[in-house]
């Protein structure tokens, strides 16, 4: 395929701008003054909209920075007209804080539409058909590329499973040591059903699927790490056919259970023993 | 073993405030992430979409709401854990009386089988069960803000029922003050006055939260509508196709039996459009989950021949759960 016929695409442009993308700011800048060049027929509406899309987009891509509840200082007017006379300052400004947007939201859509409200300036780029979905396809890059993104979702969501699992069983043991059997027991029971409740919900989500994905599907269940899976799979937008439910309802489930099961007759029973002790 | 451990006050609080807002973390973010989600705000416009729109104004909120779960659950486990010291049979009837109360409100205002389309028979009447128990649960110790949804609890019985949270532990503790049969009992006085800060702070977060959110989603606190109401309403108030279909097809085919009629009269007015515009919802994973009363005789027919044509008779019907059915709204 030549270089003409992929330009007409948002994707072939996202792929393009994410080829070269770097920490550096001034790099990026480059790089996507060269894309905005090579891609101009698709991309030229954007720059006439925001001639310092460029200065923004270069910053968004470094996601280095994150600032300070402070918006894009401006001159007054309708938001046409603002961003159409932005500063490289209040553009550096919109794309260094996309980053913070896209730590503080599970879904990247999501990510992308907060930043949309929390700056209305913005507004008319995204009347614009390619924008939205060429910043969800960065966005989803940048999630991947961030060492605050991705990895640290997963790896804290598996290592609190983890550790949650393990607290568990050191507490039933102690219970047992101490001969409080009714305790020992009642937490294995309020365990136990939030697993259940989670078997369940792992088995309608996926009972459309072969059996062993379901067979997969529920093992991570039983491993504990189904909240590290989920933060995996909202994160990165997965999407199934099969699925019953999105990853976002998904993960809220598990949640939901493992609060009415675990937590909350927990906490009671906790604080009924302080009160005994005390 | 911090039993024996001279600073086991100290520990106790710090582990009770751990597990409070562990607790408080988790509810919060769950309604959050229902609320903010671009799909859900998509699809029901008019229930999602109180957490307002600039950062500074959605993280306040959601600190507030995470006070707000806290406040209540710290309530609500000190009054259970007052009852159960005063005695187990106590615990049980009180909550059981609040849980029989639900169930009966729900039953008695038809609203109480599910909108997870497919579930029949028994199994309809044991999965409401389950999952009301478990709504009223999250409502009652995390004051879930999600569950206020017409298709779970509903918005009065959700306010009603953490009002309710509030009072609890004021009704436990002059139960735990009258009991002849707790030993060495906690100084009641100071716990009052501790119960009577808890609740003027939750009042306050109340206050916040009311205050944070928009306003034009305050009904949905105080909303009677049940969970067929709120399906009926959306395929009728709504012009986009996508979110009709999704209301009659994400839904328990009992929430739209009233208006059956009205729905087969808009679906053949417009199928042949919808075949000859393929929209993005015009799948055929929808098709399947359609019921042959509600598709066109013609559609109908050339659907059953193209099913035969690929060898499998005629067309089957979808009988997997819908999706976004779980969650509700």
């Amino acid at each position: 395929m030549s270089i003409s016929q992929q330009q007409l695409t948002p994707i072939v442009v996202v792929e393009t701008l994410l080829e070269l993308r770097s920490n550096s700011q001034p790099n990026n800048l480059i790089h996507v003054e060269r894309v905005f060049t090579d891609n101009a027929t698709l991309l030229a509406p954007l720059e006439t909209i925001c001639p310092k899309i460029k200065i923004l987009l270069s910053h968004l891509l470094a996601n280095t920075t994150t600032v300070m509840q402070k918006k894009a200082r401006v001159s007054a007017g309708s938001e046409a007209t603002r961003l159409h006379d932005l500063t490289d300052a209040e553009a550096a400004t919109l794309g260094k804080s996309f980053k913070k947007f896209l730590l503080g939201n599970k879904e990247v859509a999501t990510a992308v539409h907060a930043w949309q409200l929390d700056n209305p300036i913005l507004e008319p780029l995204f009347t614009e058909l390619i924008f939205e979905p060429m910043i969800i396809g960065i966005a989803k890059e940048l999630m991947f590329a961030s060492t605050l993104g991705l990895a640290k979702r997963v790896v804290l969501g598996a290592g609190l499973s983890i550790m949650d699992m393990i607290t568990d069983i050191f507490v039933i043991r102690d219970y047992l040591r101490i001969g409080d059997t009714t305790s020992a027991h009642t937490l294995m029971a309020m365990i136990g059903l939030s697993i259940v409740i989670q078997l369940v919900i792992a088995y309608v989500q996926n009972r459309k699927k072969s059996k062993w994905v379901i067979l997969r599907e529920l093992l991570i269940v039983l491993s504990g790490l189904k909240p590290a899976v989920d933060a995996y799979r909202v994160a990165t937008g997965y999407e199934d056919e099969l699925s019953a439910l999105e990853p976002l309802m998904d993960m809220s489930l598990g949640k939901g259970a493992e609060l009415a099961c675990e937590s909350v007759p927990g906490e009671s029973s906790e604080k009924m023993k302080i009160e005994k002790l005390n | 073993m911090y039993i024996t451990s001279p600073k086991k006050a100290t520990f106790h609080l710090v582990s009770i405030l751990i597990s409070t807002l562990t607790t408080a973390f988790s509810s919060a973010m769950i309604s959050y992430d229902q609320d903010v989600s671009v799909k859900n705000r998509k699809k029901n416009s008019e229930f999602y979409g109180y957490v307002k729109n600039t950062n500074l104004e959605r993280t306040s909120t959601f600190v507030v709401m995470m006070l707000l779960a806290a406040f209540h659950n710290l309530s609500r486990t000190i009054g259970t854990a007052l009852l159960l010291a005063v005695s187990g049979s106590t615990t049980f009837v009180i909550m059981g009386a609040e849980m029989a109360f639900y169930i009966g409100f729900k039953v008695l205002r038809n609203d109480f089988v599910l909108w997870i389309p497919g579930l029949e028979g028994a199994l309809m009447y044991i999965a409401a069960l389950i999952v009301h128990v478990i709504v009223k649960v999250l409502v009652d110790f995390t004051g879930l803000i999600h569950c206020r949804g017409a298709k779970l609890m509903g918005g009065s019985l959700f306010t009603f029922s953490t009002v309710l949270g509030q009072i609890l532990p004021f009704v436990a503790l002059s139960l735990y003050s009258a009991s002849t049969t707790v030993e060495n009992k906690t100084n009641t006085h100071k716990m009052n006055i501790a119960l009577i800060v808890q609740a003027c702070c939750w009042g306050l977060s109340v206050i916040a939260f009311f205050g944070l959110i928009d306003s034009e989603k305050l009904w949905t606190f105080y909303g009677t509508t049940t969970g067929a109401q709120a399906t009926i309403q959306t395929f009728r108030s709504s012009d986009d196709p996508a979110i009709k279909m999704n209301a009659i097809f994400s839904n328990h085919s009992s929430f739209t039996e009233s208006i059956k009629d009205e729905v087969i009269a808009y679906m053949r007015d417009n199928w042949a459009e919808w075949e000859r515009t393929q929209p993005a919802w015009f799948t055929p994973k929808f098709i399947a989950s359609v019921g042959d009363e509600f598709i066109p005789g013609r559609a109908l027919h050339q659907l059953n021949e193209a099913a035969i044509e690929t060898g499998g008779g005629a067309r089957r019907r979808s009988s997997v759960l819908s999706v976004r059915v779980i969650l509700g709204n």
